[in-house]
């Protein structure tokens, strides 16, 4: 009798998990499906009673218009420009500085470190108004390369890589140095290869915030040729009148990218994002 | 010979500092150089053009009686106590569900809760402000439906700052659950059973044993949500 009761019990206790957990994604996705058919609707069907989550009449114009009227293409162009070239570029240099704090013994090397690690604790707000002036003595107001330059060499990134390649065997290294290699060969022609995983997780965890960056671009971007993803989404809002049917249609195609990515490198990413934060 | 490796040895000393460079001259650049700067500017009075004229603490003093500097302060320690803790704990409950051996379905359910946090938060705000709207959104409709009267989110400091809460919790409650599950894995199962065997329930060993151990992790995640939630993570400016 007793062992049929626990068994009830458990049963409910484990209905009442999934419950949960299915309710919890209905709540969790359904901002993805109104985003997803609200961008079918016209703009006076997104503003109609009864409130409904399926448009009245399918319709595709607002992807035109954003393409045709918007030049929203252009902007996917510049943001897949930036993601690509600021990704490669910083890996590289995240890699290099990885492997130098990882296999190296060098003066000031802690406290270089040390210098390195509390960099990431400051927030991008406090060095915002100067990055301004300092932009416009550059002359890079305006220009892709203010947004790729100054994430060139990135601390998460080294970090990431140091802990990374800390595991990785030191023979190779020794092997490469005794057959006479300059210390740069080494690095890309025997690290390099072996720390592909680690570069695959970080190159998306750039790619991807990269992709998503808005508050720099905004404030340096000003030709509408040149905005990227998130720039053009909000530039879309004249001030007077917010184009609900299209900003949602604009962000569905600018999700979708992400999602192709994100989908297929599903392992990476996250064997990337708790790499970084979990001791040990 | 002597001379040559001599020299090879010195260039495996210069090569550590050469391969660590890129970093420290954009550090030097870009945040050294403007932090030293703001703290310059921000003893003078300067309208970003003409010459700077010393004022010493003068903006400090002017910025303790500025009410709505003090309103932001106030509002992001609101902010932080309205979502943060909830948010934490709601992963740390999901992680735990998730990571017991017999669950089906664990990577669908992974997925689904974090896929909110590759959004793009320009155009996810969008999406919230309509699905909060008070006469066209879909959450007052849902409200409605089961008896609860319209509200307007926007109308009020609280409903407003509520709906951030949300669009927060929503975007990094499965990665700050990521992050859980990892540290969850470095926990040792003998514990958990051994506990069991004493005859611990569920909630015991979640409270006891589970809560204690994660607390490192969640003590990193406390203060990086202090500090901004992807600023560890950004990657370019």
């Amino acid at each position: 009798m007793s062992v049929y009761l626990n068994l009830v019990k458990r049963r409910t206790g484990i209905l009442f998990i999934y419950a949960f957990l299915i309710l919890l994604t209905v709540i969790m996705l359904m901002p993805f499906l109104w985003m997803f058919l609200s961008s079918f609707k016209s703009q006076n069907d997104i503003f109609s009673s009864p409130v409904s989550l399926l448009p009245k009449k399918f319709i595709i114009d607002n992807y035109i218009t954003i393409f045709k009227q918007y030049n929203f293409g252009r902007a996917l162009l510049n943001s897949a420009y930036i993601g690509i070239v600021g990704t490669l570029a910083s890996v590289f240099f995240c890699a290099l500085g990885g492997y130098a704090f990882a296999k190296f013994e060098f003066k000031g090397k802690s406290i270089l470190f040390l210098i390195l690690v509390s960099s990431m604790m400051i927030p991008f707000e406090v060095t915002m108004v100067p990055l301004y002036a300092l932009f416009n003595k550059f002359n890079w107001i305006d220009k892709h390369i203010g947004l790729i330059v100054p994430g060139l060499a990135n601390a998460f990134g080294i970090f990431f890589m140091r802990q990374y390649m800390t595991g990785l065997s030191s023979e190779i290294i020794e092997s490469g140095r005794i057959d006479g290699c300059k210390e740069m060969g080494i690095f890309l022609r025997l690290i390099l290869p072996i720390a592909r995983p680690a570069i695959a997780s970080l190159a998306i965890i750039f790619f991807m915030g990269s992709w998503n960056n808005f508050l720099w671009p905004m404030i340096i971007l000003k030709s509408q040729n040149k905005l990227t993803i998130a720039v053009a989404i909000r530039s879309f809002n004249s001030g007077v009148f917010t184009p609900y049917h299209l900003i949602m249609a604009a962000s569905v195609v600018s999700f979708i990218p992400l999602l192709i990515v994100f989908l297929s490198f599903q392992k990476e990413f996250i064997a990337g994002i708790t790499s970084g934060a979990v001791k040990g | 010979m002597n001379s040559h490796k001599k020299n090879y040895m010195r260039k495996q000393k210069s090569a550590p500092y050469l391969f660590i460079a890129p970093f420290y001259i954009l550090f030097a650049t870009f945040m050294v150089y403007p932090i030293i700067f703001s703290l310059k500017a921000s003893l003078t009075s300067w309208n970003g053009v003409q010459e700077m004229k010393w004022v010493g603490l003068g903006n400090y003093a002017k910025l303790i009686h500025d009410k709505v500097f003090l309103q932001a302060l106030v509002n992001g320690v609101i902010m932080f106590f309205m979502y943060v803790p909830f948010m934490l704990l709601l992963a740390l409950l999901l992680a735990v569900i998730l990571n017991r051996p017999r669950q089906k379905f664990k990577s669908f359910f992974r997925m689904a809760y974090f896929i909110p946090n590759i959004t793009c938060v320009v155009a996810i705000a969008y999406v919230f402000l309509l699905m909060f709207d008070t006469n066209y959104g879909l959450v007052n409709k849902v409200l409605m439906s089961i008896g609860i009267p319209a509200i307007r989110w926007f109308g009020s400091a609280f409903g407003a700052r509520l709906v951030i809460g949300i669009l927060v919790t929503w975007k990094y409650m499965g990665y700050n659950m990521i992050l859980m599950m990892a540290g969850l894995q470095t926990i040792d199962e003998s514990l958990i059973e051994a506990a069991k065997i004493d005859g611990a329930g569920s909630i015991k060993v979640f409270t006891r044993i589970t809560i204690p151990l994660i607390i490192d992790n969640g003590n990193l995640l406390i203060v990086l949500g202090t500090i901004d939630h992807d600023q560890w993570r950004r990657t370019s400016l």
